[in-house]
C-alpha cells in the first residue's frame, strides 16, 4: 500500500515538472523531439510516453515560448527542431527561480 | 531508413503500420501539412525508440497511445486555425474535436456552441426583420416590459425601428468574433501522461 502511494506521488511530480524540465532542455539549445525525451530520461526517468512531449511543445509554440523549424542534419533526414524563443527564456529564467524557492521551503519543512 | 515502410522485419512494419494508421485517423480533421508534419515527427521518433529498443512493440508502447496525446494537439492546432481564418468550417471542425478532449473540452466546447448559436440567431432575427418588419424586433408592450419578438409582436411599439436588423447583424459579428478569437487561445490541456496513459517507468 505504501509502495503504491508513493509510486503515485512520484508520477504526479514528475508529470507536474515536465513542463519545466522541457523549457530546461531546451534552455540548453535546440533540440527536437526525440532528443528531448532522451535528456528528460536521464532526469526524470521514463515518467510519461515520449507522445505527451508533442501537445506540450505544440503549447510552447504557440505560447511563443518555442519556435520550430525543420533542419536537415549533417547524416540521416531533416528533423523538426525546437529553440526557445525570448520570451519562452524569460519564461525559464523566471519559472527557475520559482522552483529553486519552492525547493528551498520545501526542503525546509522536511528537514 | 527514413521511413517504417522500410523496415526488413514485417512484424515490425506490421505493428508500426498499425500504430501510424490510428495516428492517420486522428490527425484526418488537420490541414495535409500540418498532418504530414506531425505523422513525420512522430516516425522518426518511433524510428529512434526501435533503434534503442530493437522490438517494434517496446518503441511503440513508449512512445504511448496516440489517443492519450493526440487529441489535444488536434484540438489546439484547429482553434488556433479557426482564431486566425474565422472560417466557419474551421471554427465547427474546432468545437467538434475540442469536445473530444475530455471534461474541460466538452464544457468550454458547449459554451461556445452556445455562444455561437446566440449569434446565430441575432443573425436569423436580422434577416427576419428585413422581410417581415412587423412582427419582429424589440418591442415595448403595453405594461412597459420589452419583448423580443421573431414572427411574433403582441402587440407593442417598436423601439429601435430601422435600427433593430443592422444591430441584430452588429451583435452577431461582435459575438462571432470575441468567440472565435476567446476559443482560440483558450487553453484546457491536461497534465502530460494523464488519465490512460500507461507509465512506462
Amino acid at each position: 500500500m505504501m509502495d503504491e502511494t508513493l509510486k503515485d506521488l512520484e508520477k504526479r511530480w514528475r508529470k507536474s515538472v515536465l513542463p519545466l524540465a522541457v523549457l530546461a532542455v531546451l534552455g540548453k539549445g535546440p533540440s527536437h523531439g526525440y532528443g528531448l525525451a532522451v535528456a528528460l530520461r536521464e532526469v526524470l526517468g521514463a515518467a510519461t510516453p515520449e507522445g505527451t512531449l508533442y501537445p506540450l511543445l505544440n503549447g510552447f509554440e504557440r505560447d511563443g515560448l518555442a519556435v520550430a523549424e525543420w533542419t536537415i542534419p549533417e547524416s540521416g533526414p531533416a528533423r523538426k527542431t525546437y529553440a526557445l524563443t525570448a520570451e519562452g527564456r524569460a519564461v525559464l529564467s523566471e519559472a527557475s527561480a520559482q522552483w529553486s524557492q519552492m525547493s528551498l521551503n520545501l526542503g525546509k519543512l522536511l528537514s | 531508413m527514413t521511413t517504417w515502410t522500410d523496415l526488413a522485419d514485417p512484424g515490425a512494419r506490421a505493428a508500426f503500420a498499425a500504430y501510424f494508421a490510428r495516428v492517420e485517423r486522428h490527425l484526418a480533421p488537420l490541414p495535409d501539412a500540418s498532418a504530414r508534419e506531425v505523422r513525420e515527427e512522430l516516425e522518426l521518433h518511433a524510428l529512434d525508440l526501435l533503434a534503442e529498443e530493437g522490438r517494434a512493440d517496446a518503441a511503440l508502447a513508449r512512445l504511448g497511445a496516440p489517443e492519450d496525446f493526440l487529441p489535444d494537439l488536434v484540438a489546439e492546432r484547429l482553434r488556433l486555425r479557426a482564431s486566425k481564418s474565422f472560417a466557419p468550417s474551421h471554427v465547427f471542425s474546432a468545437i467538434a474535436s475540442s469536445a473530444r478532449t475530455g471534461l474541460a473540452g466538452i464544457i468550454v466546447s458547449t459554451l461556445a456552441g452556445f455562444g455561437y448559436a446566440l449569434a446565430a440567431l441575432a443573425v436569423v432575427m436580422g434577416i427576419a426583420r428585413l422581410v417581415a418588419a412587423e412582427t419582429t424586433g424589440l418591442f415595448r408592450l403595453q405594461d412597459g416590459r420589452l419583448f423580443l419578438g421573431l414572427g411574433e409582436n403582441l402587440g407593442g411599439s417598436d423601439v429601435l425601428g430601422v435600427w433593430f436588423a443592422p444591430l441584430a447583424f452588429a451583435v452577431a459579428a461582435c459575438l462571432y468574433l470575441i468567440l472565435t478569437l476567446a476559443f482560440g487561445r483558450v487553453k484546457f490541456r491536461k497534465p502530460p501522461g494523464e488519465d490512460k496513459a500507461n507509465m512506462t517507468g
